[in-house]
């Protein structure tokens, strides 16, 4: 069959820097070429070349070949008749991809009017029908909503639409589903096969989600510092042959130590929550009526013990960071009763609630934003001293920071660089050593990993369970990321609308979920379709799934 | 293959409206710094015999009906304009930066008290009030001082409230507070320094805009008072004359236009040099 796109010795270079170097990619027509690699391994780059939508300073070499059309000699005039009409573009984040000011109807349609003679009237009937291609039935969801009445995946949905409107030969995807939770993505890759195999688009899908690649692709490419690395089938990629390319892009299981369970009963517990209510009040809907205020945490209870890593698992949106929040007396509790280490928390004592403090620390997702850019490391990781009555000063100071850093991988001298030196991985350790400066007895891990990419991700879970080990501190993982608690919790507790549905040792929880809510997030979460055989890392503890 | 090379641009090609403005800017604060040791006449000497003398080699700009030295008058103007406009700018920052953040702090009663507040101050144009307050509390560069200041205290607090307020939800403002810091504390730790390039934007716009209201205020004669020059008086005073001294409106009016024009152009380089969102993408 005639490959619908061939790319050939594609070059990319941004001043000295090259982005891209001599990429080899065919796309079939109704096949899936799934593309991955590490943030920054050029695999975004790759997208936006072929799309002429590179930066204005690249510099672009090689062949992109659509019908034996050189795509790379378009004028821009050109390109908008591609754009859009034979290529299409999927992007990772649906809300800011959409015009918050325009129906979806209408934001489909423009493209059907750019691209082809159709009256508006007509434009809309097609939208329409190309929304309900996408899953989007316009009796249930009007065509004239906004995307801010939507959710994640429903404009995912109406991005795909636009892309595909004007039937393209080719759909590019770029981390379509990162931005969604586990069960829209599973609905979300399941639209893009349909529409590869169905319609005979070839897609392209970037990811940096191996497993994803797994269940969907039809072909592999790895990417690595601007190169294209291995090239293959599935079958032939995953039961062994890879040559390692792939090995940073797996998520390496961790060692489990083998802790007899139920050590903890006899431990004291660090957090006790009893039936902890937090409410947003709403804007009433007129002034006579006051609607019921949103109870964003709805009667959670939970214990945590000394020296347990407990796993909080939830779509976004279910209340797990408002919960974290109240726990760590950042969020007003409506009613119900936290206590901290056996003491009441908040604490109306102004020392008490210092002392209640430093024994529970968080760190935050976002490693970009957990830090002022105004102050140098040593300043950030000194903060939490505030809650000392008699803080360490001078050398003692220096000291503890110099420990800190030590203990998460860095070193003493970092103290003195500004964040924006550090890479995201580096970050998240600079946000656990600030947390471990108190000393504390928990930390709250707020998807503190699911920005990083799986390398980093593996090597900050692998400190995490060595700092569980060494300093008996205890971790709450909040996150959307099965994987994570598969890997380090001994107890999770799986969230829905407020409320904690299914609580359990982790194992029994994964292996015999009972709740329905649970055993969907289990199914729906992308698992190796075969099992990766990492070299020399084979481990006791498989990674397959229990399905 | 269409090469989009880009020459590395340097720094000056790039921002020259900021280079201008800072040009600008400096000539004016230049001449009001001289102008205290030396200007070319006596600034409050008169010569009747010399009067409405045209720009020339001996006086570069003319002289008035009362024979004084335009160029020197514009001189010692200058600093006039500088010193009421810097003043008020200063009393819109000091006294409103602190309450835009508290604002920002105190969500709820106190910040829609504070915000109406404001926005009652801002109901009433701003050249009319003050000169509602020079008219009560008298003329003269004090009282125009004052009366400038107020209403960059709003400007002031609305920009700091709103710039304050996406900050609180960043993470390093979350961990300074399970860290037990007071929100007095991180909002001049955290958030102020955070925002400091909105305000010195917002100074250097307010402040042009401070050089126009004191050439308003002494245009009516409510600003500093004779025999003290002033750029807006000097255009008061002109306006009989304009006929057979034009030069005597001229001087006046240029320089305020290129002062505004200057500060304006230096406001808007350095809005467009300190906030990342405008960097080219890189």
């Amino acid at each position: 069959m005639e490959p619908a796109l061939i790319i050939k010795k594609l070059s990319l270079r941004i001043g000295e820097d090259a982005i891209l170097s001599d990429v080899d990619l065919t796309l079939q027509q109704g096949e899936i070429t799934g593309l991955a690699g590490r943030s920054g391994s050029g695999k975004s780059m790759t997208a936006l070349a072929i799309m002429a939508l590179a930066p204005q300073r690249a510099e672009i070499f090689g062949e992109v070949l659509l019908n034996g059309e050189n795509l790379l000699e378009k004028s821009q005039a050109e390109w908008r008749e591609i754009r859009g009409s034979r290529i299409g573009m999927v992007f990772q984040e649906p809300m800011t991809a959409l015009n918050p000011l325009q129906t979806i109807g209408a934001q489909v349609a423009e493209v059907i009017l750019i691209h082809s003679d159709a009256s508006k009237k007509q434009a809309l009937k097609r939208a329409d029908q190309t929304l309900r291609r996408v899953g989007l039935d316009p009796n249930e969801i009007s065509s004239d909503r906004y995307p801010h009445e939507l959710s994640g995946g429903q404009r995912q949905r109406v991005v795909i639409a636009i892309a595909i409107a004007m039937n393209p030969e080719i759909l590019i995807c770029d981390e379509p589903t990162t931005a969604l939770d586990v069960t829209t993505q599973a609905e979300i890759l399941d639209l893009l096969r349909r529409l590869s195999r169905d319609d005979g688009i070839a897609v392209l899908l970037i990811t940096h989600d191996l497993a994803v690649i797994s269940q969907m692709a039809d072909r592999i490419a790895i990417i690595k510092n601007g190169h294209i690395v291995e090239q293959a089938t599935p079958e032939a990629f995953f039961q062994g042959g890879h040559n390692g390319a792939a090995q940073d892009l797996i998520a390496a299981p961790l060692k489990r130590p083998n802790k007899p369970p139920g050590n903890g009963e006899q431990a004291r517990a660090i957090i006790e929550a009893r039936i902890v209510i937090c409410a947003y009040h709403q804007r009433g809907q007129s002034i006579f009526s006051s609607r019921a205020p949103f109870h964003a945490v709805d009667g959670v209870s939970l214990n945590i013990r000394k020296g347990e890593n407990i796993g909080l698992v939830g779509a976004s949106g279910c209340g797990k960071s408002t919960l974290a929040r109240a726990l760590l007396g950042l969020q007003p509790v409506a009613s119900g009763e936290i206590r901290i280490d056996g003491a009441s928390f908040p604490a109306v004592e102004k020392s008490a609630m210092r002392a209640a403090r430093r024994k529970i620390q968080i760190v935050f997702q976002d490693p970009y934003s957990s830090f002022n850019p105004r102050h140098k490391v040593g300043k950030i990781i000194a903060e939490p001293f505030h809650l000392f009555d008699q803080p360490p000063i001078e050398a003692k100071q220096r000291n503890r920071i110099s420990g800190v850093l030590q203990s998460v991988g860095l070193d003493p001298s970092d103290a003195g660089k500004y964040p924006h030196e550090f890479s995201g991985g580096q970050r998240q350790r600079i946000a656990i050593a600030r947390a471990l400066i108190t000393d504390p007895e928990i930390i709250v891990l707020d998807e503190a990993t699911s920005a990083l990419d799986i390398t980093a991700r593996n090597r900050i879970l692998a400190l995490l369970q060595s700092l569980s080990e060494k300093r008996g501190v205890s971790f709450l993982f909040i996150t959307h990321d099965l994987g994570v608690i598969r890997d380090i919790a001994d107890r999770t507790l799986v969230m829905k609308s407020g409320r904690i549905v299914e609580e359990g040792a982790t194992k029994d929880i994964f292996e015999n979920p009972r709740h329905p809510y649970t055993k969907m997030l289990i199914a729906a979460a992308p698992v190796m379709k075969w099992a990766a055989t990492p070299q020399g890392g084979a481990s006791d503890t498989p990674r397959d799934h229990v399905d | 293959m269409s090469v989009r090379a880009t020459t590395p641009e340097n720094w000056f090609s790039r921002s020259p409206g900021l280079i201008a403005g800072i040009g600008v800017t400096s000539l004016f604060v230049f001449a009001a710094l001289v102008s205290l040791i030396w200007t070319p006449y006596d600034v409050m000497a008169l010569d009747i015999s010399g009067r409405f003398t045209p720009p020339g080699a001996a006086h570069w700009m003319g002289t008035n009906h009362l024979g004084r030295d335009v160029a020197s008058m514009i001189m010692s103007g200058a600093r006039i304009s500088i010193l009421v406009a810097l003043f008020a700018v200063g009393i819109g920052m000091i006294i409103g930066v602190p309450i835009g953040l508290a604002s920002a702090a105190m969500p709820g009663l106190a910040d829609d008290v504070i915000m109406r507040g404001s926005d009652l101050v801002f109901a009433f144009p701003a050249l009319i009030l003050a000169i509602l307050i020079t008219a009560v509390f008298g003329p003269g560069a004090v009282n125009a001082i004052i009366a400038i200041g107020i209403f960059n205290i709003p400007v002031f607090a609305r920009l700091a409230r709103g710039a304050a307020l996406p900050i609180w939800k960043k993470g390093y403002v979350l961990s300074a507070r399970t860290a037990g810091k007071s929100s007095a504390e991180i909002s001049f730790e955290h958030i102020l320094p955070n925002i400091s390039h909105l305000l010195i934007v917002q100074g250097t716009i307010q402040f042009s805009l401070g050089i126009l209201a004191e050439a308003g205020l002494s245009y009516v004669g409510l600003g500093a008072q004779p025999p003290l020059p002033s750029w807006g008086r000097m255009l008061a005073e002109s306006q009989t004359m304009i006929s057979f001294a034009p030069w005597l409106a001229l001087f006046p009016g240029l320089a305020i236009f290129i002062f505004v024009l200057g500060l304006n152009l230096l406001g808007d380089g350095l809005r467009r040099r300190l906030d990342p969102h405008n960097e080219r993408a890189a």
